[in-house]
């Protein structure tokens, strides 16, 4: 059993079944994506794995827990960061203020009234949230304010915050949509050398295959609600029904 | 407190500080189910209710439509019996709040009035006290919130009760603001209950600055100012600055500023929003910064121009 366990999960909308039977397991310390055309069930699933739908049948369990009926904040304190499809930091704060937040949230809890103290006086977080920044090579933007940065920057940012958690999964949703082909790139290249340094489980939800081939140490295709093929990102790229469903959403 | 326990106003403003702190755990613990506007609407139909309350049924204890006041045959537990037949006034440990020293210096008469120092000195503090919970971590988690909620419910952070610790700790410093106005005049009524009461604080807000610490000092301080001087021009006064005009103008130019002017000073105060609003969305903390900011762009413009000549 994986660390992330999806078992059975079937959602429905009215009249349209979103998901059904989807049954996926994200191994520990791997890259696991999951890809599909427009209309596959990507965002319903996601939003099932943090908390946001709660599906009509079967489980998701992460390290033997499940998360359904979880609010986020209580599946970010099981171990679970997630990367937003636009980046989402706090706009109005600096970048190292930033990168503080998680690390308190990580050290505090979900809720700590601590009014008195100076926040720069907590020499570890500081010290934690230098640190990450030096990694994250954004030392030097450390006064700017989070919404005057690029938005390669941003997203460099926002990995940075849910890394520093030391998450056990982190949860990538399309990182790359709306981004330019160099910002796309570096991005890609950030997750790989997470991947290597690390010790964490990353899922991609992706709609770009070619984001995720060179990434990816599995690959599960959803179409119409279900998973279609789970195999190794060599034998995705040939398969018969992998371009039957990528080629049906543009015929 | 004042009638109840003592007329030193120490224990009338703490207890009014605790009070309007428990009151704001009930009502901010309603209000926060919901977000933005409808929070707000929340908010000012509680203040609207009680309001309603103090003015109707609840007459017996708030005094209704005349208000609270001090009277003679009040219990005052704490200061043992009244023996001099008036009426006592608020004081701070025997000095009184309405009591004023007038000094006479270089030819200026200058009147220091206790109230004033002791609300001057109480703001300086809860002032340093806003400073220091805006460098907290929690106050830290307060600027998050106001920045990107969501980003901070998937931080692993529980915003509720992150928003109704400040909701009582605003609600508290209103009724810290309650507390002193009452011992510089201890007469209080219902109509302090009004949602306008509520609305002159974010009018205050608004023009100071957003978001900012002494913005809303700056903003209050504005208010005061203005009302003080708008209110106190009559007709008369109008008159005689308008005097050199010819006559027939000089009627003309004091009808059309006379509805700005004494009662009608909220028509100016309404144009002055306006134009910071439009003007100035920072309120006066964002002048203050572009006049810096001008004044530095002039000076590097002259470090510029210094090597070329």
């Amino acid at each position: 059993m994986g660390i992330l366990d999806i078992k059975d999960v079937g959602k429905r909308f009215g009249g349209l079944q979103a998901l059904s039977d989807v049954t996926l397991n994200v191994e520990e310390n791997t890259c696991h994506a999951i890809i599909g055309p427009n209309g596959a069930g990507k965002s319903t699933l996601l939003n099932c794995l943090i908390g946001k739908l709660i599906p009509d049948t079967g489980s998701v369990m992460f390290d033997s827990q499940s998360v359904l009926g979880r609010t986020p904040y209580e599946i970010n304190q099981l171990g679970i960061s997630r990367v937003f499809q636009t980046p989402e930091i706090f706009g109005d704060l600096t970048v190292f203020e930033n990168m503080m937040i998680p690390i308190f949230a990580k050290r505090d809890g979900a809720f700590a009234l601590d009014a008195i103290s100076d926040f720069m006086s907590h020499k570890d977080v500081v010290e934690q949230a230098e640190n990450e920044l030096e990694e994250m090579n954004m030392a030097d933007k450390r006064h700017m304010h989070a919404a005057s940065l690029s938005r390669g920057d941003k997203r460099r940012l926002e990995i940075g915050m849910c890394l520093s958690q030391q998450p056990r999964l982190l949860l990538l949703d399309e990182p790359t949509a709306g981004m330019a082909r160099a910002d796309t790139n570096n991005t890609i290249d950030l997750l790989k050398e997470i991947k290597e340094e690390r010790d964490i489980t990353i899922a991609i939800i992706e709609h770009d295959m070619h984001v995720v081939f060179s990434l990816a140490d599995r690959i599960t295709v959803l179409a119409q609600g279900t998973p279609l093929v789970e195999d190794v990102p060599e034998k995705i790229k040939g398969h018969p029904k992998v371009k039957e469903a990528y080629l049906g959403e543009s015929a | 407190m004042l009638k109840l326990l003592t007329i030193n106003v120490i224990p009338a403003i703490l207890i009014s500080t605790v009070v309007a702190g428990l009151f704001a755990i009930l009502i901010g613990y309603i209000s926060l189910r919901r977000s933005g506007i409808y929070f707000s609407i929340l908010t000012l139909a509680f203040a609207q209710m009680s309001f309603a309350l103090a003015a109707s049924v609840l007459t017996p204890i708030t005094g209704g439509e005349t208000g609270l006041q001090t009277a003679l045959n009040d219990p005052r537990i704490l200061d043992g019996a009244n023996a001099s037949g008036n009426i006592p006034a608020p004081n701070f440990f025997g000095l009184e709040m309405g009591d004023s020293l007038q000094v006479k210096v270089a030819g200026w008469l200058w009147t220091f009035n206790a109230g004033y120092y002791v609300a001057g000195i109480i703001m300086l503090i809860s002032f340093y006290v806003a400073i220091r919970i805006f460098r907290s971590p929690f106050g830290m988690m307060l600027r998050a919130i106001k920045s990107n909620q969501q980003r901070l419910n998937y931080t692993g952070l529980n915003t509720r009760p992150y928003m109704l610790a400040c909701f009582v700790i605003s609600g508290m410093y209103a009724g810290l603001a309650g507390g002193l106005m009452v011992a510089m005049d201890p007469l209080a009524g219902a109509e302090r209950m009004q949602w306008t009461a509520s609305g002159e604080v974010v009018l205050m807000t608004i023009l100071g600055g957003v978001g900012t610490l002494i913005g809303p000092v700056l903003g209050a301080g504005l208010i005061k100012y203005f009302e003080n001087i708008f209110s106190k021009i009559n007709s008369n006064l109008l008159h005689k600055w308008f005097s050199f005009l010819p006559d027939g103008l000089e009627d003309f130019v004091v009808t059309i500023i006379y509805p700005f002017i004494g009662k009608g000073w909220h028509l100016t105060l309404g144009l002055m929003f306006m134009g910071v609003i439009i003007f100035l969305p920072g309120g006066l903390v964002e002048l203050g910064q572009r006049i810096s900011r001008w004044f530095s762009k002039n000076k590097n413009d002259a470090a510029e121009h210094k090597p070329a000549e």
